[in-house]
Parts: structure tokens; C-alpha cells; sequence
């Protein structure tokens, strides 16, 4: 035994002796609670500042007599009934420390941080699962409350290990602020503490359980929102820990969320890991647009570098998820980046040139051909302002064949509810019948079908699927395969017209996959004539959708783009692609012209003559229309690559060079531009719903199709430009397909 | 000693008198080939300097000397490793014999000193463009354009 050692000990055991009681409370008033308490209680509250309830929430009292009122730290607040003391402290201003809390998912009230005072009431209450009663006094400062928090805090701390310094949750870590805020200076723990065994949950979520603090948050979240019953809880009392039981890829699409929920640092970002920490990262908030949902995300950057995505708050659209694609996809953003004009030469290699040899290259073909064989196509990722300009441009030039990719040759952009999503994304949570029509919500918009889980989940409303065999996460009926099954609904012979005529708010969801099908309009007759039969469309509820697929989609049919005739691609000479890599071009003349402008290498590229460089949507302000209508606007929040411009920018300096010069030289014109076509699409962040219903529309005499509607997105990581450049992506539809 | 004779004055017919002096002070004969009379050459290196040594009647600590192989432009680190610690009285092994004992893994070639030459190093920062391992900041990766098909 080394000297040093004995010492130790000689020292520890004449502490003990001084002080019987062992504690770790370095205020002294701290260390006789029940006394100073007492002392606390003697000195009544004279006169309370106002307090404001935490983040600026709003309370709503529905109904006058389920309004109770209760004391927090003898301030009164009125809340509705069956708040819990925890919501009640909330509205009061008083922000509780909480772990195992989460105001989206069920109570655990495990992790008893959020232990307050209340008074007649013998020991401290873990408030979270404490409902607030008529008269409730409590006390959220006092001794005894801090008392609590800090033994609380000592015992998690217990088996927490110190790797702070190595940790990527450091910075933005739960336990680290609460610590400093709630728990004790020092320390009595001197034992070993337990490790546990890591978990593989994947490509995306990369797990330390050993700093797991058992909170259940993520266990809850996969049940409750994710609807995968894949992780759980394994072994009792220290021995406790998170798992998937036998070894399992967590397989949800919307995994990526348990990294914001976990309030330690046992699950992170596996391809953000120790890239950066979260100080040096400059925010910017924007908008996803790898699906027509506009998820609002925060774009975090270093430099010239994006270095991770997650959630922002908007409780219409994403409340506070968002899909793993749209968090996982931004490594695709420095990779097959486009960043010089190229022109094809004669061998049929690229060759880097200047933007002014490019731009008048493409300005004297556009002039050598007839009007109606030029054509444009919008890509999937295009903002508003850049197809406003292509399309000013191609009608400057005198054609009008310009479309949108996804909105399938003879688009219907006369009825604004045709084309978007009626209930609103958050109206769908009032639904109690669902019947989805060739749309696999679960791939297409994955926070669409978050919503529609959860309106399951707590309306138990009916689901009926018209379409190919797919995944749902929550209970379905299967109703069939091609649009026949949607005639046999709209005569009432379909057993499944009951449910939808039974319910109080039904809706009905047509893919936008159903587009691109040739009797289409029938399809849509169908839906009109079920929608009709079973008073789906009222003054007070339209319960019509149409769920898109991509960021563009909505804008474009805004903005009226729609080709003049659906045989364009195959009688083109001049095509202009602005990102468009999904348009089918088979069919197109050799002897065509092809100009690309987009940010990535990818399938448009390979049969272009001209390269234009662009910027993709992290580098530009860009208005983008979601499905349900709402226009919202993505920001700048790393610099363009190389040469590249902004799109419409582009299409501006083309139509100069052409000798066409379009109005507008700045954004703030542009959009004055788009103001008289679309005015919706100025009012941000706000959802202009449709004015007139589809009831409108003319009369079909088309037939439906024995044709069965297929899978619209067969891989649910790599839809755009962008994701199929992704490393991440990649790895992540290998593990599909396996 | 006889042909050392011959061959200067072969030399003097084939450049004439002028030049052949001028050559004499640029090789450096007057200095060292002279004073390499009578002294064992004991090395060359592979720069082919030439290790001379000269014992009996020369002053000890001055025995040991070097011909530099470049006769215009010379200096002391010019001497190899491998020969330093002889010629400084270091040790009384050659450079061919220390070379043996060179590492094959790591070792490095020698390189002298080229301070106030063309080759002189100088710093250059990792971002600086004359730095040969210059950090690439570029954080994109860009399309490389093959060939159709």
C-alpha cells in the first residue's frame, strides 16, 4: 500500500469522524432543509413581478368551469384541468429540470429530476406525472425542492461517465447545463462505475450507451411517433439498459430524431460525429426540400461546409421532427458538384469555359430554332423566382412549352385545390377516416404520415389504401391495387364506403405519382365523385388532398407551368433542363440541344451540350411552396461552389445575351414578377388555402384503367440531385434493400 | 610524380598557358592538390568529395581533411553524415563503414545546406500557394465529366 494511498485514508476516516453525516450540500442553509424551509415559509410573498409562461406559450381555456387555479411559488395561475404540476409551473414561468419529459411523447416520470414542493403533500413529487389539483400550492425553489434535484442529480451522475471533453453532445448536452445549473460542486462517488455494452442502430444514429441515463425518451419516441416497436428496455435496478434486444437496425424513417431527444450524449449523429461541436457552427434557418413536406430544419455550417441539418419547431408542418433523409442527406451537397460552365465538344468530352462563351453558345442555338421546338423543364429542386424566370424567358423566345418534372405532361394548374393538400398538414389531426389513393405516405412525405400515425393512433380512425402492397406503420385496410376499387367506393358497393360515409371529418389522399398515369382525370373523377358521395368537401372541413412529391411541384403549377402540348419532348430541338434529371428524355431528337443548369453531376448531365453551374438551396434564398400550400423561403447559409450562380440569375444574364432581356435585376423584382402571377407564394409562412373546391372541375368522359397504380418513390433515400450523391444515402438504401 | 608533370604540361598544349592557370585556381590545385602530396586518400562519397588523411609529420587535429568534389561553390554541409564523425575526429571509422550502418527504412538522403541558393528553404505556411503540401480548402467535390458511354 503506497503512502500516498494510506494518507488518503487517514484523512477520509478523520472526516468522517468530524462530520456524521456525510454531505454534499456546499450551502449551508441547504444542509437542514426542513428547518430552513420553515424559515422561508415566516416571510410571506408581498408583492409578485409578473412572470411570462415558458417560450412565450399561450394557455387555452376551452371551457370556463374545467378551470382550475393553483399556486406556484405562491404565484396564482389558472390552467385547465388535468394539466400536470409540470405544465402548471410552465404556464406559471417557472421551467422545471426534466430528462424523461417530453411534451411530445407519453410520461415516464422516471428520471425524477423535475421533483417540486408541494404543500400537505409528505415528500417531494416528480411533477411531470403529478396532475395539478384545485388549490395546489407549489414550491419550486425552496430547500426541499433544490435538496431533491440534487441528490437527484448526484445519482445520475453516479454512473455518468466524464467524457464530456470527447463527447459531441458537449455544448448542447441536457445533463451538462443541468449539472452546472441544479447539481452539487463535488462529488461523494469514489466506486467504479458501469459501462455499458454499445448497440448498433445503423448507419445514422451512433450510440455510447454507457452515458445513457435510462430516461426512455428514446424508446418512447420509436413506439409512439416512429411506430417501430424496436427498441425497449433490458434488465432491472443497475443493470438497466436501452437495446433492440437482438441485434437490429433501428428501421424507421424517421430514426434520426432520437439524436435531438436523447438529453445525454448516448445516442448521436453518426456522420456528424466529432466533425465539429456545436459552438463553432453558424445556424441558418431554412427550409428541406427533398420532399413536397418543406420540413423547416436549421441548416448548422462551418465555413463554407454544412455540417449537420436538424428539426425547427413549426407545429404545422413538422412540429418537431423531421425525416431522416432530410437530416442525413447534406453530405450530398459537397459531393458531384458542378462548379464551371462545360460545353461538349465534338469528341464528346466536357470542356470547362467562361460563363460568357457558355451563355452566348446557348443564346445563338435558342435563336437558330423554331419557337415551338424549344422546351423547359423545371427540376425538382427549382424555387419559385428561378421558374418564374425560365418561364418568362422560353415565353420570350415565343414557346410555352415548360413544365415541371413530377406534375406529368397535362398537368391541371386551373384549380388550385387540385393540386394541394386542402386539410393542411396539422388538419389532418381532426380526420377520423383516411382513404389513400396510389400515395405511400410513409416514403413520399414521411412527416405527412407521421401526422396521419399519430391522428391513428389517437382518433383510431379508419385507413383504407388503394394501391401497390407497401409498409405503414400503423393500421391499414388494403382495399386494392388500380383505380377499379375507387369506382366500386364511389357507387357504395365497396365495403370500406361505409367507414368513409360514417365518418365525421374524412379525407382523402391522391398521390401525385397519379400524375404521370394516362387516365389520370378519371382517377381524379373517381375521388370527386367519392368526395361528393360522402361529403368529404364542406364549408367547414375539405378533407380533398393531393399529396405531392417534390419541393417544386406546387410553385410550378402556381405559376402556370404546363406545357402547351404533351408530345413537346418528342418533337424538341432546344431543351432547357433547370435541375431536371427525373424527365424521361428517350424519346428526345439526337440531334437536340440539351442545356443542364443544376448543381449536381447527376443523370441530367450525361446527355447535355451545355453546362450551367448553379447553386443548390443551401446557397440561395429561394421561394418554395410546400403540398399543403404553404410558401415558405430557404436562406444562404454557405457560399455557392466555383462558378456557379444562382438560377435565376442564370436564366437573367441568358435572356441579356439573347438579346431578351427579362425586367427584373434583382429579388425583390423578381418576385414583384411573381406577384402579379401567383401572389400566394409572397405570403411566407403563411397557408393560402385554395379558393375554389374541385367541384368545379369539367366533366370527364374517361375511363379508369385496369392499369394497378404503382410505387411512386422505390427508394425512399435517394429521390433528388442531391441525395443520390450522398455517401450517407447510399449507405442507408444498401441497408434497404438488404 | 612523373606523370602528375606529364600531364600538366599535356594540359598547357591543349589549353594554353592562360587558361590552364586560370583552371589551376579554379580547381583549387594550389591549394588542396598540393597539399594532398603525400596524404592517403582514405574515401569518397557518393557526392565525391575526397576524405584525405595525412599522418606523421602534419600537426595533430589537422591531419584529416576534405576535397570537396564541387571546387567553386563549397561548404561543410556538403559532408554526408556518414563521413562528419571521421573527419571530425569523431571517430575513427570511414563513412564507408558507417554507411553500412544506415538505416534503410527511414533514413534520408543527404541534403546540404542551401541557404542563399536558389533552392533555399523557406517558410511557407500550410495555406500559402508556394507550399508543396498546401492544404486543399476546398470542402466540395467536384463532377468529373467522362465520356458518354
Amino acid at each position: 500500500m503506497g503512502l500516498g494511498l494510506l494518507a488518503s485514508r487517514a484523512l477520509r476516516s478523520s472526516r468522517i469522524i468530524r462530520n456524521s453525516t456525510r454531505t454534499i450540500v456546499s450551502t449551508p442553509e441547504l444542509k437542514n432543509a426542513d428547518a430552513a424551509a420553515a424559515a422561508a415559509a415566516a416571510d410571506a410573498p408581498s408583492d409578485l413581478p409578473k412572470r411570462n409562461p415558458v417560450g412565450g406559450a399561450r394557455v387555452h381555456l376551452p371551457n370556463p368551469e374545467d378551470v382550475i387555479e393553483v399556486f406556484v411559488d405562491g404565484y396564482p395561475v389558472k390552467i385547465p384541468k388535468g394539466m400536470t404540476v409540470l405544465q402548471a409551473c410552465e404556464i406559471a414561468g417557472v421551467d422545471i429540470p426534466r430528462f424523461c419529459y417530453h411534451s411530445r411523447l407519453s410520461i415516464a416520470g422516471n428520471c425524477r429530476m423535475c421533483l417540486v414542493e408541494v404543500e400537505k403533500s409528505p415528500k417531494p413529487v416528480a411533477s411531470c406525472a403529478m396532475p395539478a389539483l384545485p388549490g395546489m400550492k407549489i414550491k419550486t425553489d425552496t430547500p426541499i425542492a433544490k435538496k431533491a434535484r440534487e441528490g437527484v442529480m448526484e445519482f445520475l451522475l453516479m454512473n455518468h461517465p466524464l467524457d464530456c471533453p470527447i463527447c459531441d453532445q458537449g455544448g448542447e448536452c441536457d445533463l451538462q447545463d443541468q449539472s452546472m445549473a441544479f447539481g452539487s460542486d463535488r462529488g461523494r462517488f469514489t466506486e467504479m462505475k458501469r459501462s455499458v455494452v454499445d448497440k448498433n442502430l445503423g448507419p445514422l444514429v451512433k450510440t455510447v450507451m454507457t452515458r445513457c441515463i435510462q430516461c426512455t425518451r428514446c424508446v418512447r419516441f420509436a413506439s409512439e411517433v416512429a411506430g417501430v416497436e424496436d427498441l425497449g428496455m433490458l434488465g432491472r435496478g443497475s443493470g438497466e439498459e436501452i437495446g433492440t434486444y437482438v441485434e437490429k437496425l433501428m428501421t424507421s424513417e424517421l430514426s434520426g430524431n432520437v439524436i435531438d431527444i436523447c438529453p445525454v450524449g448516448a445516442l448521436t449523429s453518426k456522420p456528424f460525429a466529432f466533425k465539429a461541436r456545436n459552438w463553432e457552427l453558424k445556424g441558418t434557418e431554412s427550409i428541406d426540400v427533398t420532399d413536397a413536406v418543406g420540413s423547416n430544419i436549421r441548416i448548422d455550417s462551418r465555413g463554407p461546409e454544412v455540417m449537420r441539418v436538424v428539426p425547427r419547431l413549426n407545429e404545422d408542418i413538422n412540429e418537431e421532427w423531421i425525416s431522416d433523409k432530410t437530416r442525413f442527406f447534406y453530405d450530398g451537397l459537397k459531393r458531384q458538384r458542378l462548379n464551371d460552365p462545360m460545353i461538349r465538344g465534338a469528341d464528346g468530352r466536357f470542356q470547362a469555359v467562361s460563363w460568357r462563351d457558355a451563355l452566348a453558345i446557348v443564346a445563338e442555338v435558342m435563336h437558330q430554332i423554331k419557337p415551338e421546338e424549344i422546351v423547359g423543364v423545371a427540376g425538382k429542386l427549382s424555387d419559385a423566382e428561378s421558374m418564374m424566370a425560365l418561364k418568362d424567358l422560353l415565353n420570350k423566345m415565343g414557346s410555352n412549352n415548360i413544365f415541371c418534372e413530377g406534375n406529368g405532361m397535362r398537368p391541371n394548374a386551373d384549380l388550385r385545390s387540385g393540386y394541394i393538400m386542402n386539410t393542411s398538414i396539422s388538419g389532418l389531426e381532426k380526420a377520423d377516416a383516411f382513404l389513400l389513393v396510389g400515395t405511400q405516405p410513409r416514403v413520399e412525405a414521411a412527416m405527412v404520415n407521421a401526422r396521419i400515425r399519430k391522428t391513428v393512433k389517437a382518433t383510431n380512425a379508419k385507413v383504407g389504401y388503394v394501391g401497390p402492397a407497401t409498409d405503414f406503420n400503423y393500421d391499414h385496410e388494403h382495399l386494392g391495387t388500380d383505380p377499379q376499387t375507387l369506382v366500386e367506393i364511389a357507387k357504395g358497393s365497396h365495403p370500406f364506403s361505409s367507414a368513409l360515409k360514417n365518418a365525421k371529418n374524412p379525407v382523402i389522399i391522391v398521390g401525385a405519382g397519379v400524375f404521370d398515369r394516362d387516365d389520370k382525370d378519371a382517377v381524379f373523377a373517381a375521388v370527386d365523385t367519392i368526395a361528393k358521395n360522402n361529403n368529404v368537401v364542406r364549408p367547414d372541413w375539405n378533407g380533398l388532398n393531393v399529396l405531392l412529391l417534390n419541393a417544386a411541384q406546387a410553385a410550378a403549377l402556381d405559376l402556370g407551368l404546363v406545357p402547351e402540348s404533351d408530345k413537346c419532348i418528342e418533337s424538341a430541338k432546344f431543351v432547357y433542363l433547370m435541375g431536371a434529371d427525373d424527365v424521361n428524355l428517350d424519346k428526345l431528337p439526337d440531334d437536340a440541344f440539351v442545356v443542364y443548369q443544376g448543381h449536381h453531376g447527376d443523370r441530367g448531365v450525361y446527355r447535355a451540350n451545355v453546362i450551367l453551374p448553379a447553386s443548390a438551396f443551401t446557397e440561395k434564398e429561394g421561394i418554395y411552396e410546400n403540398t399543403e400550400g404553404c410558401a415558405q423561403i430557404t436562406l444562404p447559409a454557405v457560399p455557392t461552389v466555383g462558378d456557379a450562380r444562382d438560377d435565376w440569375k442564370i436564366v437573367r444574364a441568358l435572356s441579356e445575351v439573347a438579346g431578351v432581356g427579362l425586367p427584373y435585376d434583382s429579388l425583390g423584382a423578381i418576385r414583384s414578377r411573381i406577384k402579379t402571377v401567383a401572389p400566394n407564394l409572397l405570403e411566407v409562412d403563411e397557408r393560402q388555402p385554395a379558393t375554389f373546391s374541385t367541384s368545379l372541375r369539367p366533366e370527364v368522359s374517361q375511363k379508369v384503367s385496369a392499369t394497378p397504380f404503382t410505387p411512386t418513390v422505390e427508394n425512399f433515400y435517394m429521390t433528388d440531385a442531391i441525395t443520390r450523391a450522398s455517401k450517407i444515402m447510399a449507405q442507408c438504401s444498401a441497408l434497404l434493400k438488404k | 610524380m612523373a606523370s602528375v608533370v606529364r600531364s600538366i604540361f599535356q594540359s598547357i598544349k591543349e589549353k594554353g598557358i592562360g587558361n590552364f592557370l586560370k583552371e589551376l585556381k579554379q580547381e583549387g590545385y594550389v591549394q588542396t592538390k598540393i597539399h594532398n602530396i603525400g596524404a592517403t586518400l582514405v574515401g569518397v562519397d557518393k557526392f565525391g568529395n575526397k576524405y584525405y588523411e595525412k599522418l606523421g609529420d602534419t600537426q595533430y587535429g589537422r591531419h584529416r581533411w576534405v576535397e570537396y568534389a564541387q571546387k567553386n561553390r563549397y561548404n561543410a554541409s556538403q559532408v554526408p553524415a556518414e563521413w562528419h564523425g571521421w573527419l571530425h575526429h569523431v571517430t575513427d571509422h570511414t563513412g564507408d563503414e558507417l554507411l553500412l550502418l544506415k538505416p534503410k527504412r527511414y533514413g534520408l538522403e543527404h541534403k546540404e545546406n542551401f541557404s542563399g541558393e536558389g533552392d533555399a528553404y523557406i517558410y511557407h505556411s500550410k495555406g500559402h500557394t508556394l507550399n508543396p503540401g498546401q492544404r486543399d480548402w476546398t470542402r466540395y467535390q467536384t463532377w468529373q465529366p467522362t465520356k458518354k458511354e
